[in-house]
């Protein structure tokens, strides 16, 4: 009799045990568990990835076009000369790192701050609770956490979370961006934050702390343009456009919407900048 | 008596978190694949359900439990929405599962689709992110909530029997008392 009422309550038992065990983990074991199961399922997601240039490649094996074939060959030739070139392009980049040392030691203004690690997008996950990339380098690329990342088109986001061999960039259009920016041509910076993009739309963002005596209309867009006061992005790197702006809540400053890159919803490769000191 | 019982829940446990996995790993391309269109198919309340109403007490918690863990591992919000949501779920599930037609795809279906619906609707609360009263917000969440609940009752059926095979497969028969009782 006390065995079936036991096991009656059971589940409700066991229940309020796991939340209670739940409440008083600590969260570094959280945060342990957290990590172990991202690192345990993340060379999944990388193999598909992979799965998907080996394809690629077998496509482009199989074509029996002589063209292609002919203009594969002169491809390769030109990637072995560009191999050369690469070469002297590091050693330049050596020379480079030698004098930004020597300018360091100087106390003179570095010439460039930032090296370049281009990735592969592996997982795109956008919606309306977060918009973020997953790519394919990681810990063992030396890729650092909030790290600024772009394409050709200009930015991208920054690096959130870095993980041995993949690392999670926050999209600009997410919500929870927020950076620095300019005009193109005014030095006074403003704020850019993504914001919450519906189904079939372009990607936009947010513009405030805009000053008053700036304009913008449909005929002639302001130009917008990371800032370094962020210290994450270097300077003048493409952000979007600005075709409007109106008066913000406070009255002082103006607010608008910022139309940004079509392709950041499908990219399929980036380039995370490095400072050098790192 | 007790090894064949072990090596039955490990079975069971074994292709209750691979089919979760390969689901999951789907649902994963695909919404890289509809990024462009700024869609996203969140089909959470799908893992829970099979083993909630087919598998005994500990080994269907265990499987729930894990897929929970793994689930917060992959999304951003707080560590723990997935496994302190579906744990409940599971118990309630369980109470209850034998009211319902466990061997019709529909029942367990419609049961997935709820599920789904308060998964979503708890995340629509829960990372708002302070833009909760916002328009945009609430069409994306729409959109995303009537595409995600279209696609799980496309896939829902089939995904039950892929497992319901798969157990077959494996030589788990999900009729013998002593898998399906506590």
């Amino acid at each position: 009799m006390t065995n079936k009422s036991f096991d009656k309550v059971k589940p409700y038992l066991l229940l309020a045990i796991f939340l209670l065990l739940w409440r008083v983990i600590p969260a570094g074991v959280k945060l342990f568990v957290d990590n172990s199961f991202y690192e345990f399922q993340a060379p999944v997601l990388n193999l598909g990835n992979h799965l998907d240039d080996i394809k690629k490649y077998w496509a482009l094996r199989k074509s029996n076009n002589p063209d292609e074939i002919k203009k594969g060959i002169e491809n390769s030739r030109i990637s072995a000369s560009f191999e050369v070139i690469e070469h002297q392009l590091k050693e330049h980049e050596d020379l480079l790192e030698k004098i930004a040392q020597l300018e360091k030691q100087l106390k003179l203004p570095p010439f460039k701050t930032h090296r370049y690690e281009h990735a592969r997008v592996v997982h795109r996950d956008i919606n309306a609770w977060w918009q973020r990339i997953t790519i394919r380098k990681g810990r063992d690329y030396n890729i650092p956490e909030n790290a600024a990342v772009i394409f050709e088109g200009g930015v991208v986001g920054k690096t959130k979370i870095v993980n041995k061999s993949s690392t999670i960039i926050e999209l600009i259009t997410s919500p929870n961006f927020r950076m620095a920016a300019k005009f193109k041509g005014d030095p006074r910076p403003v704020t850019f934050r993504g914001s919450i993009n519906t189904g079939f739309t372009d990607p936009r963002g947010n513009v405030k702390d805009v000053p008053s005596d700036i304009l913008a209309t449909m005929t002639s867009p302001q130009f917008l343009v990371s800032s370094e006061l962020g210290s994450i992005f270097p300077e003048d790197l493409p952000i979007g456009y600005v075709r409007g702006l109106e008066p913000g809540s406070n009255g002082l400053f103006k607010t608008g919407t910022v139309e940004l890159d079509k392709r950041l919803l499908y990219l399929k490769e980036v380039s995370i900048l490095i400072p050098i000191e790192k | 008596m007790i090894n064949i019982r072990k090596i039955l829940s490990i079975k069971v446990i074994a292709v209750i978190l691979f089919s979760n996995a390969l689901l999951f790993f789907l649902i994963n391309k695909l919404n890289h694949s509809i990024s462009q269109y700024s869609l996203y198919f969140f089909l959470n309340g799908i893992y829970l359900i099979f083993a909630a109403t087919n598998i005994r007490l500990k080994t269907g918690l265990f499987c729930s439990f894990i897929t929970g863990l793994f689930l917060d591992s992959m999304f951003p919000y707080s560590f723990g929405l997935s496994t302190v949501c579906f744990i409940p779920l599971h118990f309630l599930l369980y109470k209850n599962r034998y009211k319902l037609h466990r061997d019709q795809n529909w029942h367990i279906t419609l049961l997935a689709f709820a599920i789904n619906l308060l998964l979503i609707a708890i995340l629509f609360f829960s990372n708002s992110n302070g833009h909760l009263f916002e328009l945009p917000y609430f069409i994306h969440c729409t959109t995303d909530l009537v595409i995600s609940q279209i696609l799980l009752i496309l896939i829902a059926p089939w995904f039950f029997d892929f497992q319901r095979s798969t157990m077959q497969w494996v030589g788990v028969d999900l009729s013998i008392d002593d898998l399906s009782n506590t």
